[in-house]
């Protein structure tokens, strides 16, 4: 299994799709504390079309929440890039028959899946945690030095389960599709799924969905009580994906 | 010691939706053979090979290798087999050497025979000096490394789907050498439909039609079977090819088959040898001259032909 760990290591630094990533990673980190910077300037170049249409605007000012805002605005981001990467882990293998020899050669279909689950579980997390988190953090401190800023970590981890779960997702699909396009689809659909019966109240706070409020826990209009439910679904969510996965991927046609 | 059968197929049965591709395959495979495994295409080679690796389920039958029986999906008598695709396919982005080393490691090869065993493998494909990664490779290239890769292991038995056929001819005599010299470690099951390959490195053959092994044996029975008594009588001239056409082409009473028929112009086929005598006397009565006469080989086309017609 090591021996597989390290291919897809090379497969990630020789193909270029790690600097890819990581150079989108650090894009978006740097992004958030940029946008709350320049926002008062933005504001200022705009002030007169504005003014012109009737509003008024006071003096705009800004501060790390500016900035931590912005960061779970665009988090979707890091999501969707590492999402649209991961989608051919499996199928681009199946299309090019690659496995076919890993597998007639001895190794276990479990050690392949495992050692996909973990070299797609790591990228995110270090890609999530140094850089888009990293980045945000270093500058957003370096800004607004004095700004304190409570519950921010809790948050964070909030969100990357959020991507976890996606991610999730995406393997349990690459196990059953052809194609990245159909892990794809599959992966959507499931979301679209979760989105309409986010409506229903009585399951909101079950929802994945509410991993993405870890701002609302800054800003102190949730409490961490609040998160338990839907942490535990997701978690167990993540599980049961991967033990489904597990079996269907025994079973599949290379 | 008496000799083990390295891969016993019996009964084996597998459709795909409505199309029953094979019905009863029984094949053995004995030690050290170069066995040919010889069909059409879309007779059910690859299918037949795919199942005895468990990347396909049987619907019925049994397949043994090295005496354990194989599984779908996770099966141990990989550890037993070496299999080259009929189209193999690499991690573009390593170099020979590297993708031997990953090889050797995810079969569990100790490190250091890995080295030895991938730089010996390499130098007999003749890829030892090949520094490039593999995405730059011709067909030929990659047909080669495939056996390197499937010999790594010293595998009991070495499957190699259709090795020759997408190869212009030097490519082809060079994995045709690359087997021949395999043959020393290893049993060799071989998919071709290409006749002459069976006929040049082949021991033992089987020929699978419509679904069903239809003949197999070692290459010798097998043309011996069929070995037709027929003769080959070229002429000097080509008038008196006509002439005894005419004589001897009707059957007597227009109802035995033709005795004579024409091979290429100049050259007849004699069916029937009893009837040498009398031809020769026609001839010398009339004093037709020959260019050659022989005996008739038959090729593994013919049987090839015959078999299917069947």
């Amino acid at each position: 299994m090591r021996a597989f760990l390290k291919k897809e290591w090379m497969e990630m630094t020789r193909t270029g799709k790690l600097l890819i990533l990581c150079i989108l990673f650090i894009m978006f980190g740097i992004m958030n504390p940029a946008i709350a910077k320049l926002t008062p300037w933005i504001m200022e170049m705009m002030k007169e079309s504005i003014e012109e249409s009737g509003f008024v605007i006071g003096k705009v000012t800004v501060n790390a929440m500016t900035s931590w805002t912005q960061y779970y605005k665009n988090a979707f981001m890091p999501v969707l890039v590492i999402v649209l990467m991961s989608s051919g882990v499996l199928t681009n293998e199946y299309q090019s028959g690659t496995l076919v020899q890993v597998v007639t050669k001895g190794l276990s279909r479990r050690k392949i899946l495992l050692s996909k689950m973990i070299s797609v579980y790591c990228a995110w997390t270090v890609l999530y945690m140094a850089l888009y988190f990293g980045v945000t953090y270093v500058y957003t401190v370096y800004f607004w030095s004095e700004d304190k800023v409570e519950d921010l970590f809790a948050g964070i981890i909030f969100y990357w389960l959020m991507g976890m779960f996606i991610l999730a997702l995406v393997l349990l699909f690459s196990t059953i599709a052809n194609n990245g396009g159909q892990v794809l689809m599959g992966t959507g659909i499931v979301y679209m799924v979760l989105f309409f019966l986010n409506y229903v109240p009585k399951l909101q706070k079950f929802m994945p969905f509410r991993l993405m409020d870890g701002l609302q826990l800054t800003m102190g209009s949730l409490k961490m009580e609040d998160f338990i439910p839907a942490l535990i679904t997701s978690i167990v969510s993540i599980v049961v994906c991967g033990m489904i996965s597990i079996v269907l991927f025994d079973k599949r046609r290379l | 010691m008496h000799k083990m059968n390295v891969l016993e197929i019996s009964g084996l049965e597998k459709r795909f939706g409505e199309k029953q591709v094979l019905r009863g395959v029984e094949l053995t495979v004995p030690e050290k053979k170069v066995y040919g495994f010889v069909g059409r295409n879309g007779a059910g080679k690859t299918t037949t090979m795919k199942i005895t690796l468990g990347l396909l389920e049987a619907d019925a039958g049994n397949v043994k290798v090295c005496g354990e029986s194989v599984h779908y999906g996770n099966t141990k008598t990989n550890r037993f087999i070496g299999y080259l695709p009929d189209v193999p396919e690499y991690y573009s982005f390593m170099t020979p050497m590297e993708y031997l080393k990953f090889c050797g490691e995810i079969t569990g090869l100790p490190a250091k025979e890995i080295k030895t065993r991938s730089e010996e493998m390499l130098r007999l494909v003749g890829l030892g000096e090949e520094k490039r990664r593999i995405k730059g490779f011709s067909r030929g290239m990659k047909q080669r490394l495939g056996i390197a890769q499937a010999l790594l292991g010293k595998p009991k038995l070495l499957i190699c789907d259709e090795p020759t056929s997408a190869l212009d001819p030097l490519g082809r005599k060079e994995i045709l050498d690359v087997l021949v010299a395999a043959k020393e470690e290893t049993t060799i099951l071989f998919s071709t439909h290409v006749l002459s390959d069976v006929e040049h490195i082949c021991d033992e053959m089987a020929l699978l039609n419509d679904g069903k092994i239809v003949m197999q044996g070692s290459i010798e029975d097998v043309k011996k079977k069929r070995r037709s008594n027929a003769m080959e009588i070229e002429l000097e001239k080509a008038s008196d090819a006509e002439e005894m056409l005419r004589v001897f082409g009707k059957g007597q009473q227009n109802k035995e088959p033709q005795m004579l028929t024409v091979l290429r112009p100049g050259t007849l086929l004699l069916g029937e040898p009893s009837m040498q005598p009398e031809i020769l006397r026609y001839m010398a009565d009339h004093e037709i001259a020959f260019a050659r006469m022989e005996k008739r080989e038959a090729t593994l086309e013919d049987i090839f032909l015959e078999a299917i017609k069947e």
